[in-house]
């Protein structure tokens, strides 16, 4: 996902006139996009309308896309501030993460399943502090370095390493309280 | 090993990207403290978890719907003063920008001056302390209602093994109803306060304490994760007579613990 040189070579090709160039971005990168969206709005239809966002976004600031950082880095820096923004226009408080209607009562019968599990670790994330969702999803699904994350997330990565550390420690203590401890 | 240390080495381990040597010193240092040990070995549990969970996929429709929109637009071309990037661009339009007419120099430098008088301020010990920690609901054992605050009903957390107590004190304060909740608990537990989503509407929530980390809320409820002494005041909007819907539930392990609805005052 994280080839630098080819995606500053398609996003020349872009700006060079070639309309393909970035139709392989989208498809490259609306997947990962999509997730972290998801994760962070906690809807899938906002998740698309930021996702698509991101993209409109992304394509009318193409010439002032800077090749010193990755494309990569610079794409899920935008997710992370339109979803952030989104959120706050819809006045999902992240105080007490309004709106987490999946958070319900616990579970510990349909934790047994594997399905079960991986919806029970999603509704976890879901009432983390953002900060530490972010953190959780970047390194987890996206597997992004240290230095990746504290450049997406425009932190020290010395911050990066804590907030990871705290992010865990807090998810475990929610699948514990929530009967989970597989 | 101090802890921050310990810290350091378990994200590294957990994350596969330690040295043989940071390996080994975690190794030797978990072998000594059976509790870090237990604590790291959850944390690779949860690592190993979220490692194997896959991405959602995103809907089919997504990638057309997003192309669509794409190719409607006006086509992007490189511009003719390539950019050199994020902050010296910022910089050098600032340095470009109109000169500041006199009067809004001067607002600038009284902002500029409230602003360092409130970082000092902010930065004396104890200078806005007073303000921020007058909240009588945190005083333990009172049980003197507030100026302002009208008691409309309460419930007692009481759990045989004691290892969590605690109580939910309804409240009303001019057109606001509180529901202050107060635990103690020594173990992890998950609360619930549900309330009738059509006749209150939550406004806010105030922590008290560190005790409850976590939030979540929907129409008809709120519930936190918490460990220790503290907790939350929950401020809504409406009738105080729907107080008797209102119930605090609280889980331990996934099983309910506890349930009760505030007995009315009145």
């Amino acid at each position: 996902m994280k080839d630098t040189n080819a995606d500053a070579t398609l996003v020349r090709q872009c700006l060079d006139g070639d309309p393909r160039a970035f139709d392989t971005l989208v498809r490259k990168y609306q997947k990962p996009l999509y997730h972290l969206a998801l994760r962070m709005v906690r809807d899938r239809d906002d998740a698309m309308d930021v996702v698509q966002g991101v993209f409109v976004k992304v394509y009318e600031k193409l010439d002032s896309y800077d090749e010193k950082h990755g494309f990569c880095s610079w794409i899920h820096r935008i997710t992370i501030n339109e979803s952030i923004n989104f959120t706050n226009r819809s006045k999902r408080s992240d105080e007490y993460e309004s709106g987490v209607t999946a958070v319900l009562a616990p579970t510990q019968e349909a934790a047994r399943s594997q399905a079960a599990l991986s919806e029970e670790i999603e509704k976890a994330i879901a009432i983390l502090k953002r900060d530490y969702r972010m953190v959780i999803v970047l390194k987890h699904y996206h597997d992004f370095s240290y230095q990746e994350m504290a450049e997406v997330l425009g932190i020290p990565e010395k911050t990066v390493k804590s907030r990871l550390f705290s992010a865990r420690q807090q998810l475990k203590e929610i699948l514990t309280a929530r009967g989970v401890t597989q | 090993m101090n802890e921050a240390k310990l810290t350091e080495l378990m994200n590294l381990v957990l994350d596969g990207v330690a040295t043989p040597s940071q390996r080994s010193a975690l190794e030797t240092h978990l072998s000594q403290h059976p509790e870090a040990r237990s604590e790291y070995d959850a944390l690779a549990r949860v690592s190993r978890r979220l490692d194997a969970e896959p991405m959602t996929e995103p809907p089919a429709e997504l990638e057309p719907r997003i192309l669509d929109t794409i190719h409607g637009m006006p086509r992007p071309h490189a511009s003719h003063a390539p950019s050199d990037g994020g902050i010296s661009t910022w910089f050098k339009g600032f340095l470009a920008a109109p000169k500041l007419r006199p009067w809004s120099t001067f607002g600038l430098g009284l902002a500029a001056g409230a602003f360092l008088f409130a970082a000092v301020q902010y930065g004396r010990p104890g200078a806005w302390d007073l303000a921020r920690d007058i909240d009588p609901s945190q005083v333990s054992g009172s049980m003197i209602e507030p100026a302002g605050r009208e008691p409309v009903g309460s419930v007692t957390v009481n759990i045989p093994s004691g290892a969590i107590t605690g109580s939910a004190v309804v409240y009303q304060a001019g057109s606001e109803i509180g529901v202050d909740v107060t635990l103690q608990s020594t173990v992890a537990i998950e609360w619930v306060v549900e309330f009738d989503g059509e006749a209150w509407a939550l406004q806010r929530v105030e922590k008290k304490g560190d005790a409850t980390r976590a939030f979540a809320s929907n129409a008809g409820s709120v519930r936190g994760l918490h460990t220790g002494e503290g907790g939350v005041k929950l401020v809504f909007s409406g009738p105080a007579d729907a107080a008797k819907s209102c119930v605090l539930k609280v889980f331990q392990d996934g099983q309910p613990v506890f349930e009760g609805t505030p007995a009315l005052s009145r």
